[in-house]
């Protein structure tokens, strides 16, 4: 009846046209591939074979640790970060934030070439030659008018070989260069001037504590070393021969490494100290200490139990009953440090801290002076202080900036970026157009570290060697090039150097190293050996330290804070993003934060309590009003804080630093006061009150677990120390089953993950990421739960009837590899099935996107593309080729890095033997900083992975559904309450 | 209207299966790409019995056979300036001089020779050729003799099925033909 009416076709017709239309088009469009070229190399690079991939020892620069890495190259491109087991700092493991240092080498919104700012005050860019002429003329200008002295080069901690130049070169041109580390520990540098003489920053034998006591000190997150201090502390907290030490963390907020704890102490912000002394009062008062407290006696009788009580919140009897431990679990160890003691007395809490070392007999043992980190020599926060304030009087003519970001970093009430106004030149160094590059009137871009050469020493032991692991992506020059370039060039420097490159620079350096090292060959036996090695590392002698009488003129006081709201205000640096340079890096964006699991934002944390009295849910926005000024946020609420605090992640809040920072969340640094310790000047963190109040505004709070309880379904299980130490009735019975056992030849590859050394800290779920080219989504895909981490750390807050009424489980949940799986059965297409190795193969050109095999998952780990997603340009400059980019209508999961199994059976095959244990380890093991995951044939009973699985805390998640998951959970051991 | 698209409709899909055929069976023809340079197989396999992996040296260390540099070419070429001559290449008549004279501008240059790929594999497969050659297969068996050919082409459509019956065929003993006919051999 439509045809008469209309005149047009039927639906019928329609379709049957659409239909012969569309296959002619697929027939035709399927013909025709498209046309695929092979570049061959003019001259091929020696020691380069296509499809075979090199590994490049050297070193990362994302945070001042200075772990040591090997960086993995394919055909030229850098593309997987795994830590370098010869580095002394990190024994071949790395943190999320070394994963992701590929996505700033990588990333779309680096700086192509130099740039300059012009009479529009826009940045345009010009060639390298015209840059340093630019440059140069600036320079000779400035001499000519005999202005000396008003050059200043600020830089973060460079330690090694730039540092040198960098400090020849201004000592040239009658400059001054400036460390600027964001989180430059000074206190700890005070405090042990006052209590030992030395002001540096010693390095800790977590490893070979009982008992270990951190006072704030974030060391699974950000805190000196993290890496090297989660690899020790691991060793010190695992199960083994029937016994683990103790772990007790001091902390207003329960961050994640708190979470780690046996033991969370909850305490009023600024007290600890007070605390620390508490414990040592009360260790010398039971007569345990072995110095009998020397001449602190008459000091620490002041601190009583029920006093320091009264001051810090904290429980009498949890002040004994750590004292008891911390002197009888011996050794013992107190640390300090983090922000959530970097209050105004954060020197003083400190010095507490080294006091309560010494009467526990703990320093020279487990606190080693011999070894410190070379942070300690980073300037001061009053010269930073000094710097801006020459700036605002027009002190300084020509500003360099390299490797940092006040703008953003410093607190507001500094006026940074208007003193920045009143600089005539300031030439950047940046990569990326951040706050602060983004107001440079010249940016002469380095490269990254993944592309020079260079060096850092984060410790006198360790000199550690950067060596450049692919050609530069973009048209950048490494600063050192740039330094000995201009200084060719200025007149009066000419001659001043010999070297015209950086590398030749560096060489001529490290000779003076070689002449250091005795013992070694030839310069480049010994050169070509530490470029192997990545870097070179001295055994460091310890040296002993004896307390000082100065101490005792100490005056412990307790913190100021400004404002008068009615929370303490706590901005915490973020693991993931560290002061805010790892923003820009979508894979850090899309790490759920361990105990929020919240992605690609901002939030402050508040107490369930002081929720309801707020009245704001998760989701609601808050304001928070300091005397400095006011930011608005998202609540997630956490019974990890208390009640009278709140606090917001450092890292967001950009208004600058490319797509994937800027314009998200908020940074709390521009509502903190410009506060002081008032013994070392540094930076006072924890330093204000803030007024809360609701904002009318509701966003979902997203997360990637909307949980935070297991519902009774055991999943993440712990089991008590005594009872472990009774010994566990250990049964493995099995049900009569309706299909006969799986049989394996020679391999079926299994997992043991150690929920007791699991730290939450999301190393192997950027790892993951990295190896197996899986795509990040972005938040609003998140939202929808479209995420596709193949990897999850779950987290759960179970009941307990510890002080803090909870304990913070962390369980690694990816595919359980089943030899029953649920998958398998319900997929029409046979695209998910059991391979003969045990694994749970899935192929993504015979899956059709029915996702049954999602619904029938037990374990919740398939994720499906609902979209074609891309990488912008040059990021897919990372991807993986080993492992197939997956397109949109496609399913995917954790494959139990399938790619490395068959690399290392194909090596194996070339010398006729079977694949060894340990031989080769999967991405997230690799990473993993607490060695919590092992993987391997379990058809081997002598492997690690086997043996670990029979052991007696082995459990399998869900067990009870029979689907004889590859993957073997440890329980995690809980310590009775003393 | 109705039944014109009726009628319509069945030549037309008659013509639909006939192309999809055409094309499908066309993959497989002797015709391989033009390349930028003229350069016969033959004459370098055939006539002159260099080895394979003389010039695709890394094909039993990588899963990629690897391509000659222009250097390596220039190993021989710098010498060999080639008969000044008319060549039959598969029914294009080329100066053989001039065709060498292409490699040596590429090489001045410094620039890489843009061949167009003959044998793809789709992007997920994982496709190594020095498991292959290891075991001993000879190149001929799945790229054909190459020795007799101007232009390679692809002698086989290089599909699963070709995969999979050479798997089968090889298979040593139970345990080995299971691996190989393992979907995760190949796909992952």
């Amino acid at each position: 009846m439509s045809e008469d009416k209309k005149g047009g076709i039927k639906r019928r017709d329609f379709l049957k046209i659409i239909g012969v239309a569309g296959g002619t088009a697929a027939v035709a469009s399927s013909c025709s591939e498209p046309v695929e070229q092979i570049i061959p190399y003019v001259i091929p690079p020696e020691g380069i074979i296509p499809g075979v991939p090199n590994w490049y020892a050297s070193t990362c620069r994302e945070c001042p640790a200075g772990c040591g890495i090997l960086v993995k190259n394919r055909e030229g491109r850098a593309i997987k970060i795994e830590g370098n087991s010869k580095s002394p700092i990190n024994n071949g493991a790395s943190c999320a934030r070394g994963q992701a240092a590929l996505q700033g080498l990588y990333n779309p919104d680096r700086i192509k070439s130099p740039l300059s700012k012009n009479d529009a005050g826009k940045l345009q860019p010009l060639g390298w030659e015209e840059a340093e002429k630019t440059l140069t003329e600036k320079i000779e200008q400035l001499r000519g008018n005999g202005k000396t002295g008003n050059i200043v080069f600020l830089s973060n901690h460079i330690s090694g070989t730039l540092g040198k130049l960098v400090g020849e070169w201004m000592d040239a041109l009658g400059g001054k260069h400036i460390e600027y580390e964001t989180f430059a520990h000074e206190p700890l540098k005070e405090a042990n001037r006052i209590s030992f003489g030395i002001d540096k920053i010693p390095t800790y034998h977590i490893d070979k504590t009982e008992y270990l006591l951190s006072f704030g000190a974030d060391f699974i997150e950000t805190w000196l070393s993290p890496v090297e201090y989660t690899k020790q502390f691991s060793k010190m907290h695992s199960y083994k021969d029937k016994t683990i030490g103790k772990f007790v963390h001091v902390e207003p907020r329960a961050s994640l490494t708190a979470s780690s704890a046996d033991q969370w102490v909850s305490i009023k912000p600024g007290t600890e100290g007070i605390l620390a002394l508490g414990i040592a009062n009360a260790i010398v008062q039971s007569g345990q200490s072995p110095s009998g407290g020397g001449g602190l006696r008459g000091l620490l009788s002041q601190y009583s139990s029920g006093k320091v009580s009264e001051i810090t919140g904290v429980p009498e009897q949890t002040i004994t009953q750590i004292a008891n431990e911390f002197s009888s679990m011996q050794p013992s160890l107190a640390i300090g440090g983090g922000v959530s003691v970097t209050s105004t007395n954060a020197t003083e809490t400190l010095v507490a801290i080294n006091i309560l070392n010494y009467v526990a007999g703990n320093i020279g043992d487990t606190v080693d002076f011999g070894d410190t980190l070379t942070i300690s020599n980073a300037n001061s926060f009053q010269d930073i202080t000094s710097l801006a304030s020459s700036m605002e009087n027009g002190e300084v003519d020509i500003l360099f900036l390299y490797d940092v970001n006040p703008v953003f970093t410093l607190p507001k009430q500094l006026n940074f970026k208007e003193s920045l106004g009143k600089v005539p030149f300031v030439v950047s160094f940046s990569s990326f157009i951040d706050e602060t590059s983004e107001l440079a009137n010249i940016i002469l871009p380095d490269n990254t570290p993944i592309e020079s050469w260079g060096d850092y020493s984060p410790r006198e032991s360790v000199h550690a060697l950067i060596q450049p692991v692919m050609s530069p992506v973009f048209n950048t020059k490494g600063t050192g090039d740039v330094i000995l370039s201009v200084s060719g060039q200025v007149e009066e420097l000419n001659g001043r150097f010999t070297q015209t490159t950086f590398y030749d620079y560096l060489q001529d350096s490290w000779k003076e190293i070689w002449t250091g090292a005795s013992g070694v060959g030839d310069f480049d036996a010994f050169w070509t050996e530490s470029l192997e090695n990545g870097g070179y590392y001295k055994d460091a002698a310890s040296k002993q330290v004896s307390i000082s009488s100065g101490v005792s003129r100490v005056k412990f006081s307790e913190p100021e804070f400004a404002g008068d709201g009615d929370f303490y205000f706590m901005a915490y640096p973020s693991y993931r993003y560290y002061d805010g340079r790892g923003a820009n890096k979508p894979w850090l964006q899309e790490l759920p934060e361990a105990l929020s699991t919240g992605v690609w934002g901002s939030w402050v944390e508040v107490h369930p309590d002081t929720a309801k009295k707020l009245n704001v849910e998760m989701g609601d926005f808050l304001s928070l009003e300091s005397p400095e000024g006011v930011i608005e946020t998202q609540v997630y609420v956490y019974q990890g804080i208390r009640p009278d605090t709140l606090s917001v992640m450092i890292g967001q809040g950009h208004t600058s630093y490319g797509r994937y920072a800027k314009d998200r969340g908020v940074n709390p640094i521009d509502i903190l006061p410009l506060s002081t310790d008032a013994l070392s000047g540094g930076f006072a963190w924890l330093s204000t009150k803030v007024k809360a109040s609701k904002v009318q505004k509701h966003e979902q709070f997203v997360q990637t677990q909307y949980t935070t309880t297991q519902h009774d379904r055991n999943i993440a299980q712990a089991v008590a120390l005594t009872e472990l130490q009774k010994g566990l009735h250990h049964e493995e019975h099995h049900e009569p089953d309706f299909y006969p056992p799986r049989e394996y030849d020679r391999y079926r590859w299994g997992m043991a993950i150690d929920l007791q050394k699991c730290v939450g800290c999301g190393a192997c779920v950027t790892a993951c990421y990295a190896e197996n080219n899986i795509a990040f989504v972005g938040k609003d895909m998140v939202a929808k739960r479209r995420d596709m981490a193949w990897i999850r750390i779950e987290r759960y807050f179970e009941e307990s009837n510890n002080d803090a009424g909870f304990e913070t489980r962390f369980l690694p949940m990816m595919c359980q590899q089943c030899g029953n799986a649920p998958c398998e059965p319900v997929c029409p297409v046979f695209a998910t099935y059991h391979n003969p190795e045990g694994l749970n193969g899935m192929v993504y050109n015979r899956c059709v996107g029915t996702r049954y095999c999602a619904n029938n998952c037990t374990y919740k780990v398939r994720k499906f593309n609902w979209f074609e997603y891309k990488w912008p340009e040059p990021l897919n400059w990372q991807l993986n080729p080993d492992v197939t980019v997956r397109s949109m209508g496609v399913m995917e999961k954790c494959s139990f890095c399938v790619q490395r199994i068959s690399h290392a059976k194909d090596l194996a095959k070339d010398d006729g033997r079977d694949v060894g244990d340990g031989e080769f380890k999967v991405a997230c093991e690799q990473a993993c900083p607490a060695e919590a995951i092992v993987f391997g044939n379990l058809e081997d009973h002598e492997s690690k992975a086997s043996k670990l699985s029979h052991d007696d805390r082995g459990y399998k998640v869900l067990a009870e559904v029979n689907t004889e998951p590859g993957i073997t959970y440890l329980k995690k051991v809980t310590q009775d309450k003393a | 209207m109705r039944k014109g698209i009726k009628i319509l409709s069945v030549p037309v899909l008659a013509i639909v299966i006939l192309l999809g055929f055409y094309f499908y069976s066309a993959e497989s023809s002797d015709q391989g790409p033009v390349q930028p340079i003229r350069f016969s197989h033959k004459i370098h396999a055939g006539e002159d019995q260099l080895p394979c992996q003389f010039c695709h040296s890394f094909v039993d260390v990588s899963p990629n056979p690897g391509i000659p540099s222009v250097k390596k070419c220039m190993g021989c070429h710098q010498h060999i300036v080639g008969r000044d001559v008319d060549y039959d290449f598969d029914g294009t008549t080329i100066n053989i001089r001039n065709e060498i004279s292409k490699v040596r501008e590429y090489w001045a240059n410094k620039e890489p020779i843009p061949w167009t790929k003959v044998n793809s594999t789709p992007g997920y497969l994982r496709f190594t050729h020095k498991r292959h050659i290891k075991r001993g297969f000879e190149c001929a068996q799945c790229h054909g003799d190459v020795a007799a050919m101007d232009q390679v082409y692809s002698a086989d459509r290089l599909n699963m099925g070709f995969c999979i019956t050479c798997h089968t065929d090889n298979a040593k003993d139970h345990e080995e033909l299971t691996h190989l006919k393992d979907c995760l051999t190949c796909h992952y």
